[in-house]
């Protein structure tokens, strides 16, 4: 990057962390941005330094969270819900009568939850694509030194196959590491845990896993990990690989 | 539910939030409701629109917790940039309501910035209102009129009657002479780029 670029777009940079740039400029500015990183690491700073100006200590006004709440529990068709929500729905009733009608609800329940869960482990992907490699390292070093951590081992019982899972009190939880073989192309180890005598998805974990973030909820006692399809399935459809009693 | 998210770090939170966690949301909410309102109010100048925008971007990181980088800085931070960008795109949309502004504002140009009763942390507060106070009257009435006025960096020329290119430099100088002030009390984590540009 040449003495010009940095010195002209000095000026536009503190101005557009104020959002006072003009459009017709912004994508000039946007456009360098997108190829140098000193200048997105100065728009960070100035950033910060714009938000601790905003940073008021008024309240918010009563009611806004409960409108807030109301949207999230009227999501569109597509919008996944909750992990525990849904499974909690995975067995369609079943009419002595109506086979026909069971079969297509099956079907669509499977499809939908299929769907969600592609859903959900793109939203987690997206967080952990975010974190970087080296950001969940660090938070899995933090949580292995973290005194009030606990270790869980999940075992095989018919192999020597071990897999290593920290988890700290508030819940949040990361794969470590193991001794599994790499999954082919295609498929993934996927995460179960069982929860109030139901078996919940807590997401894919790759097919080499390592330094994979999730979360324990109280109602979980035992994790187990299975080979699945890459994208994961609503539902394990092998054996476990391996198991181990978790608790919050 | 008996977990403890009300000490959980922004990692936490947002990694629950990507996992369709309502409670997780509604802790940052918590934490950060405040802050985010007031901020729209104050470019807004509107409360009935600034919950509008405050429920917008907290829905839209419902939706998009992925838009959240942690390596970047605090909830607190994005948040607060989010509702700003989205503040200002709501007054710049607003043509007739922001020709009024533009002229109410050359009235009220300087003096808007009662800092010592808005802030909630008493160090953050103390850390802004001594940054401030190190910039040059001409560099504070353009970071505001820009900043809280929701006003490009053009129409704060026009505003103050000043060049467009004395503006734009203003607004440079006074947000690194800030930065520094900030720094130097631990308030603000990023790194500047040395002053002069490059050798």
């Amino acid at each position: 990057m040449d003495t010009v670029d940095h010195t002209e777009f000095a000026e536009l940079l503190a101005v557009y962390s104020l959002d006072a740039l003009p459009p017709d400029e912004v994508s000039v500015l946007e456009s360098h941005l997108a190829d140098c990183p000193r200048c997105r690491a100065e728009l960070e700073s100035l950033r910060d330094v714009a938000a601790l100006l905003g940073n008021s200590g008024v309240s918010a006004p009563e009611g806004t969270w409960d409108r807030i709440a109301s949207e999230l529990g009227v999501a569109p068709a597509d919008q996944p819900v909750p992990v525990l929500a849904f499974q909690s729905r995975r067995r369609p009733p079943v009419w002595r009568n109506a086979a026909i009608a069971v079969a297509a609800a099956v079907l669509v329940v499977l499809g939908l939850l299929s769907y969600r869960m592609v859903n959900l482990d793109n939203r987690v992907g997206q967080l952990q694509a975010s974190l970087g490699e080296r950001g969940v390292g660090q938070l899995v070093n933090q949580a292995i030194e973290n005194p009030a951590s606990r270790n869980v081992e999940l075992t095989a019982k018919t192999s020597s196959a071990r897999a290593h899972v920290v988890v700290l009190p508030d819940g949040t939880a990361y794969w470590v590491d193991d001794d599994f073989a790499a999954l082919p192309a295609g498929h993934t180890y996927q995460l179960w845990a069982l929860a109030s005598g139901k078996v919940v998805s807590l997401g894919v974990l790759g097919p080499d896993p390592h330094d994979v973030p999730f979360r324990v909820e109280p109602a979980m006692t035992l994790l187990m990990v299975t080979a699945e399809p890459a994208g994961g399935t609503p539902v394990p459809t092998t054996p476990v690989v391996a198991q181990g009693a978790v608790s919050v | 539910m008996n977990r403890d998210l009300a000490n959980a770090s922004d990692v936490t939170l947002a990694m629950a939030i990507s996992r369709w966690d309502q409670e997780a949301l509604a802790e940052v909410y918590r934490r950060n409701a405040g802050p985010v309102f007031g901020l729209a109010r104050r470019v807004l100048g509107d409360a009935a629109v600034a919950e509008e925008v405050v429920q917008e971007v907290f829905l839209r990181l419902w939706h998009e917790p992925g838009r959240y980088d942690p390596e970047r800085g605090s909830l607190r931070t994005f948040l607060l940039s989010q509702v700003h960008s989205r503040s200002v795109d709501m007054l710049r949309s607003d043509t007739a309501r922001r020709q009024r502004e533009v002229r109410d504002a050359r009235s009220t140009a300087s003096g808007q910035y009662d800092v010592e009763h808005e802030f909630l942390d008493i160090a953050v507060a103390e850390g802004v209102r001594d940054a401030m106070g190190v910039l040059q009257p001409g560099e504070r009435s353009a970071i505001e009129l820009a900043y809280f006025g929701g006003h490009t960096y053009r129409e704060v020329a026009s505003i103050l009657g000043e060049p467009e290119g004395t503006i734009k430099s203003r607004i440079r100088s006074g947000m690194r002479r800030m930065q520094s002030s900030l720094a130097a009390k631990g308030l603000a984590v990023g790194k500047m780029q040395p002053a002069e540009e490059n050798p």
